[in-house]
């Protein structure tokens, strides 16, 4: 018998390595009602359609879009060259997109790798930590004190651009409106907003002027500063409505009370 | 090591597996249900709608954790990551039980996700203690360790599996997670007695009991828990409970999801049979009737 150690990595290399390699194992194995080779076919196709299960739950836009023949020809080879390092299964097929970009066989769709990626945000901010949302903060900020506050996000927003219009496409499929679809201009690019709101994950398209006023509060700028920049960029930039949409949605969140003033 | 002082465990009843299909149907129903069993790394997040769930769920219902990933057979080193999110998620849930596979998953850090088998050697015995004493001592509580259903046998054994399991056991301290469905897989795949098996199995070391449905492929028979409990394993099931005594016991479904409706009757199955086996204990007692 061989060491546990030695055991275990001729089992990795039997899974995954060219056929052939699983005789190093094969040489240690008990023939029972079935036979070993059997025994191994039935572990490397367990594992190997996991992977699928798990790529196919992440991306369900993608199976969407290019069909379920498609994505799994996709990721077969991405499951041959991509390890899982984690127990949790979850956790694989966060480099899909980069695989999807470069793989030749997509570069007639060259928005699916952003459109992965997306998809991959989305799922981050489904699983992102909860913000703690206290409305009565907001009333305890004195009028004049607006202008110098500095907003947080909450933890589950993250801000997403594209060349191609990812966001309407994964929003057209979300209730699979084929108007939206044939509405989508591809030479539109994509500035959205992942966030969870009431539960739920939105991705929302926003202006020019949003991005500049979402950016800005990402960077650390005050309220006034933020909106200096949102107006650079879109005059008709509306201050109110942005705000009160942002705080009604807890997308943004209060500075915490001892830093008010 | 200690006990956690709130760990009381599972009910002695049914619970089902509560997977993500039936996650709004049970918040709208809440039906009747001894208690509910998840995949420990399904709630692995830091907030949102996955976790809330549970966090209902728990109030309602008794809940086991079940580890799938923590790969307590390897060579590697036990991730202290994944022990730390498992221990979080037991600080915010406070389950009834929390349980992992006798198996390895992952070698010179790469993740196989499947319950591997392990050589039954003495020094796999001796590894795997070594490593669920960690785990033990890390999360401060006794785990529930589970038989795996097995594709494969090494040859040059030192014991029969079923003398491993109830090693673990002795050595550890561990609680045993009987599954009765893997024990009929492997007794078939690998042609031994599935009751000598349930009869080696030392009954206060059993705190749990599962039950699933198999499919045979070219003749094997494989754990896809897609599909109802097969008679025979019901049989066993009947054993495993004369052996035992009445076990908390489990109905798990993982592929093709039926409706809840069909989980629950097949969990009412399990109920009766375990109910059966509570009254023969009653009658069997010298001083059950009143006086």
């Amino acid at each position: 018998m061989l060491p546990l150690h030695e055991l275990q990595s001729a089992f990795l290399r039997a899974m995954f390595a060219a056929p052939g390699a699983e005789a190093s194992l094969l040489a240690h194995c008990q023939p029972g009602s079935i036979s070993p080779q059997q025994g191994l076919q039935t572990y490397r196709r367990g594992i190997q359609g996991q992977r699928h299960h798990a790529l196919e739950v992440s991306y369900p836009v993608l199976v969407q879009v290019v069909g379920m023949a498609f994505f799994r020809s996709a990721a077969s080879i991405y499951i041959a060259q991509t390890p899982s390092r984690q127990g949790n299964l979850n956790c694989y097929g966060d480099t899909f997109g980069d695989f999807l970009s470069t793989w030749q066989p997509a570069s007639q769709l060259p928005y699916l790798g952003d459109l992965a990626r997306l998809e991959w945000a989305v799922q981050i901010a489904h699983d992102a930590p909860d913000a703690e949302i206290r409305t009565d903060t907001w009333r305890e900020i004195a009028p004049e004190d607006y202008g110098g506050l500095r907003l947080r996000f909450q933890p589950a927003l993250v801000r997403f651009n594209s060349p191609w219009p990812v966001g309407d496409i994964w929003r057209a499929h979300q209730d699979h409106n084929d108007e939206a679809l044939q509405r989508i201009d591809f030479t539109c690019p994509a500035s959205e907003l992942v966030c969870r709101t009431h539960g739920r994950v939105q991705v929302r398209a926003l202006t020019a002027g949003e991005v500049a006023w979402y950016d800005a509060i990402g960077a650390g700028l005050t309220l006034s500063e933020a909106l200096e920049h949102a107006l650079a960029r879109q005059s008709s930039f509306d201050l109110s409505t942005a705000l009160l949409q942002a705080v009604h949605d807890g997308i943004v969140l209060p500075p915490p009370l001892g830093v008010l003033r | 090591m200690s006990c956690d002082p709130h760990h009381h465990g599972l009910p002695l009843q049914t619970g089902i597996g509560l997977r993500f299909p039936h996650h709004a149907e049970m918040l709208a129903r809440r039906p009747r249900v001894s208690w509910l069993e998840v995949h420990s790394e399904n709630f692995f997040v830091e907030g949102g709608s996955t976790l809330r769930v549970l966090e209902m769920m728990r109030t309602n219902y008794p809940i086991s954790l079940h580890g799938v990933g923590l790969s307590l057979g390897s060579i590697d080193p036990l991730c202290t990551t994944h022990l730390l999110q498992l221990q979080q998620l037991i600080t915010r849930i406070e389950p009834a039980a929390v349980s992992e596979h006798l198996c390895w998953s992952s070698v010179a850090g790469h993740y196989l996700n499947d319950l591997l088998p392990l050589p039954y050697t003495q020094e796999a015995l001796h590894h795997v203690c070594s490593r669920i004493d960690a785990a033990q001592d890390f999360l401060q509580r006794p785990l529930l360790i589970e038989n795996v259903s097995s594709y494969l046998r090494f040859d040059h054994e030192d014991m029969p599996e079923w003398e491993f399991l109830a090693q673990v056991a002795k050595r550890t301290g561990c609680a045993l997670l009987l599954d009765v469905n893997n024990v009929y897989v492997s007794a078939h795949n690998h042609g031994f007695d599935a009751q000598k098996y349930i009869n080696a199995i030392p009954p206060h070391a059993v705190q749990e009991l599962h039950l699933a449905g198999y499919e045979v492929e070219g003749g094997m028979y494989v754990d896809t828990h897609s599909c109802p409990v097969h008679e025979p394993v019901w049989a066993l099931f009947r054993l495993a409970l004369s052996h035992l005594g009445p076990k908390p016991t489990l109905i798990e479904w993982d592929q093709d999801i039926p409706t809840l409706d069909e989980l629950l009757t097949e969990a009412n199955r399990a109920e009766q049979i375990l109910n059966e086996c509570k009254n023969h204990l009653l009658r069997e007692a010298p001083h059950a009737s009143p006086a």
